[in-house]
């Protein structure tokens, strides 16, 4: 379990190599050890909101979500619309890292107020460069309110 | 001797008034005796006159008089009038003596006269039949009596008989005419009435009146129209009697009805009402037709057709589904499908590029093998997605310069012209009405299409132009590449169709499907002329009107 003081990134992805390969992507700017990784909308909901088997383990919010739109459980769109509605979490920058790029999709997650919409390039080498892109980005160049904190 | 003087005087005056006496009765004689001559003379000249008389009648009469033995038959007396009747050959003097049966042929029973004779022996008005010799009909009247010849004191009868045959002949006509007008009123289905002009009172109906409204005859005529009328707010008399009212105007009435049988079944009907003259009587004639089964039809087609729009309906919802389900797949392809797809190309990028000195050049080999494939597939999904969504997104039609977007399409693809020389021959394009998203995919892949194929030529020449034909524009992309074999033209369009090895030329077949997508959706045709080694052109028209954004 890493360091909770240090999480700055929350990732909402099932599947593991896509997972790893965000992770080794992210390592590459050495932003890999601030990042928390949850596996459906249910347990990301969860974190967020320090329910269910986070409901004892207090953290730290994170500085971006990373959400991936077809998850187990709860589909990101759902996360996405729970998050803004919530009072506490609509100001924690949500970006939607996903392989879809049908236009009801984009549209739907811009409606609900997300923050960024990144459609995963096929390509690793792409990938790569997106994935630190976002991560230097999300960490180091944007400011977000101070209560996030 | 003496005779006295005295005696003398009286013998002469007794001889004078001798004398005068016999003179007196002389004259009396005499004037009788003329008297009776003139009166017998007047007596003969009278009965001359007569028996002329009787001989010109008994010979001109148009009638045949003649006089034959009762039990034989036997003429004793004829006149030419016979010999017409009987179209005898000879005179009426030839004609007396022969027996009736030489003459003529019998067709009643013989003695059929005589029969008909009444008390007094006279027979009144009696139509008889028989044929001449040469067997042409004849109908005579008789009128005769039953006598006794004066001279051989014979039984006889003396006729008098009235040739009849072109009357009967015409009597017979009219029959059969009226005959066949009856069998042609009763053999039609339809139903024939004959009404009154007045108040429609039925006068006369064919047999189909009777079989059709399960009446008989005398109900018919005792019930009038109004008997059968359906009375149900539609069909009441008052209509009926508006309509009666036009058609004695002369107007031909012809209108949809109905009419209740005996058993009160309504039945449709399409009725005609006519004025006509009927036996020189202005009357109406109803023709009317029993339309149940056509009406039956066409409630039937009409099942039908609001059963076909209930179809049209469930089809379109099935449609509707299906494409709700096409574009679930389209979304599970374009997600599910990439993420083993990227963590393949991942890992074998990781492998490349950290574990790269632990491979030998055979592993090494592999490793590319799997990367080609990977990016391979890649370019499946991608070229898969494009084409589900050219077919799935609406369209939003806008006028738009097609050489503007060609150039433009040139500029998005400088990567693939570099190292190449290409030459672009624009043509005159008019401007078009199209999606300008979906047509720029059409163009690009057609543009791309022709880059492909004209690698292998030193200079490639692309032409984009257009032309009229047949009263439309047709636009086309030529190049002068490795073309095709016609014999394959209409493999060109379709998905995953190739017409080149991988080797050869890299794709995924899936390109001219789109664009074949996009220009039908557009209410267009795309067509395709080429020879191998030659080039190819590639065709397309756009309806000015038509597709589905106009």
């Amino acid at each position: 379990m890493m360091d909770q003081n240090l999480m700055e990134v929350l990732l909402v992805e099932d599947n593991l190599s896509d997972v790893e390969l965000t992770l080794r992507a992210l390592k590459k700017n050495n932003l890999a050890n601030n990042v928390f990784v949850v596996h459906d909308g249910a347990e990301a909901l969860d974190y967020i909101n320090q329910t269910g088997k986070y409901k004892d383990k207090p953290n730290k919010r994170p500085k971006v979500i990373l959400l991936d739109l077809k998850l187990p459980k709860l589909s990101g769109v759902e996360v996405l619309r729970a998050l803004k509605a919530g009072e506490t979490t609509k100001t924690i920058p949500v970006v939607v890292l996903t392989s879809s790029k049908e236009e009801p999709d984009i549209k739907e997650c811009y409606k609900l107020g997300v923050n960024s919409y990144i459609v995963k390039p096929l390509d690793f080498e792409t990938f790569v460069r997106v994935v630190s892109d976002l991560g230097l980005y999300w960490l180091l160049i944007n400011k977000v309110p101070a209560d996030n904190q | 001797m003496n005779v006295p003087l005295w005696e003398i005087i009286g013998g002469y005056v007794l001889a004078c008034i001798g004398l005068l006496i016999l003179l007196f009765i002389s004259l009396l004689w005499s004037w009788s005796l003329e008297r009776r001559v003139k009166t017998k003379t007047r007596e003969i000249q009278k009965m001359n006159e007569s028996m002329f008389l009787y001989g010109e009648l008994l010979k001109f009469s148009g009638d045949g008089i003649y006089r034959y033995t009762y039990d034989e038959g036997k003429i004793l007396l004829a006149n030419d009038g016979l010999v017409k009747i009987l179209d005898f050959k000879g005179t009426s003097e030839e004609l007396e003596g022969k027996y009736l049966k030489d003459v003529l042929i019998y067709t009643e029973e013989p003695g059929s006269v005589r029969r008909a004779a009444n008390a007094q022996g006279e027979i009144h008005n009696y139509e008889y039949h028989f044929k001449t010799l040469k067997g042409e009909d004849r109908w005579v009247i008789h009128n005769s009596l039953i006598t006794r010849d004066e001279r051989t004191g014979k039984k006889c009868i003396d006729a008098v008989v009235k040739d009849i045959t072109e009357r009967k002949n015409s009597e017979k006509r009219l029959l059969d005419s009226e005959k066949t007008y009856r069998e042609i009123f009763n053999a039609n289905n339809d139903m024939f009435l004959i009404q009154d002009i007045n108040d429609g009172r039925i006068i006369d109906f064919s047999k189909s009146t009777e079989e059709l409204t399960g009446a008989s005859r005398e109900e018919l005529i005792e019930r009038g129209v109004s008997g059968f009328t359906p009375n149900d707010g539609i069909h009441t008399m008052d209509k009926i009697v508006e309509h009666l009212q036009r058609a004695k105007q002369g107007n031909v009435e012809a209108f949809e009805w109905a009419f209740v049988d005996k058993a009160g079944i309504v039945h449709p009907t399409e009725t005609t009402l006519k004025l006509a003259t009927i036996n020189g009587v202005p009357r109406l004639l109803a023709t009317v037709r029993d339309i149940s089964e056509r009406k039956k039809n066409e409630a039937e087609i009409e099942k039908y057709k609001n059963h076909l729009q209930e179809l049209v309906v469930e089809r379109t919802n099935q449609l509707e589904m299906a494409n709700k389900e096409l574009e679930a797949f389209a979304y599970s392809v374009s997600h599910d499908l990439q993420v083993p797809l990227r963590a393949i190309n991942g890992f074998v990028q990781i492998l490349s590029e950290e574990e790269v000195e632990r491979l030998d050049d055979e592993g090494k080999r592999l490793l590319k093998i799997i990367k080609d494939n990977a990016s391979k597939m890649g370019e499946l999904i991608n070229d898969l997605l494009t084409l589900s969504r050219s077919t799935r997104v609406a369209m939003k039609t806008a006028v738009t310069d097609l050489t503007g977007m060609f150039n433009e399409i040139v500029a998005d693809l400088k990567d693939q012209l570099a190292e190449r020389k290409v030459k672009f021959n624009l043509g005159e394009i008019p401007p078009v009405s199209v999606d300008p998203t979906l047509f720029k995919q059409a163009m690009t892949n057609l543009l791309i299409n022709a880059l492909k194929f004209t690698r292998t030529k030193p200079e490639a020449i692309i032409e984009f132009g257009s032309n009229r034909q047949k009263g439309e524009t047709v636009f086309y992309i030529k190049d002068n590449g490795v073309g095709f074999d016609m014999r394959y033209k209409d493999k060109l369009f379709g998905v995953f169709q190739r017409l080149h090895s991988a080797e050869e030329f890299e794709g995924t077949g899936v390109g001219l499907a789109i664009v074949k997508r996009i220009v039908q959706r557009h209410g267009g045709s795309v067509w395709a002329e080429g020879k191998v080694g030659e080039g190819a052109t590639f065709y397309f028209t756009l309806p000015n009107k038509g597709g589905e954004g106009a």
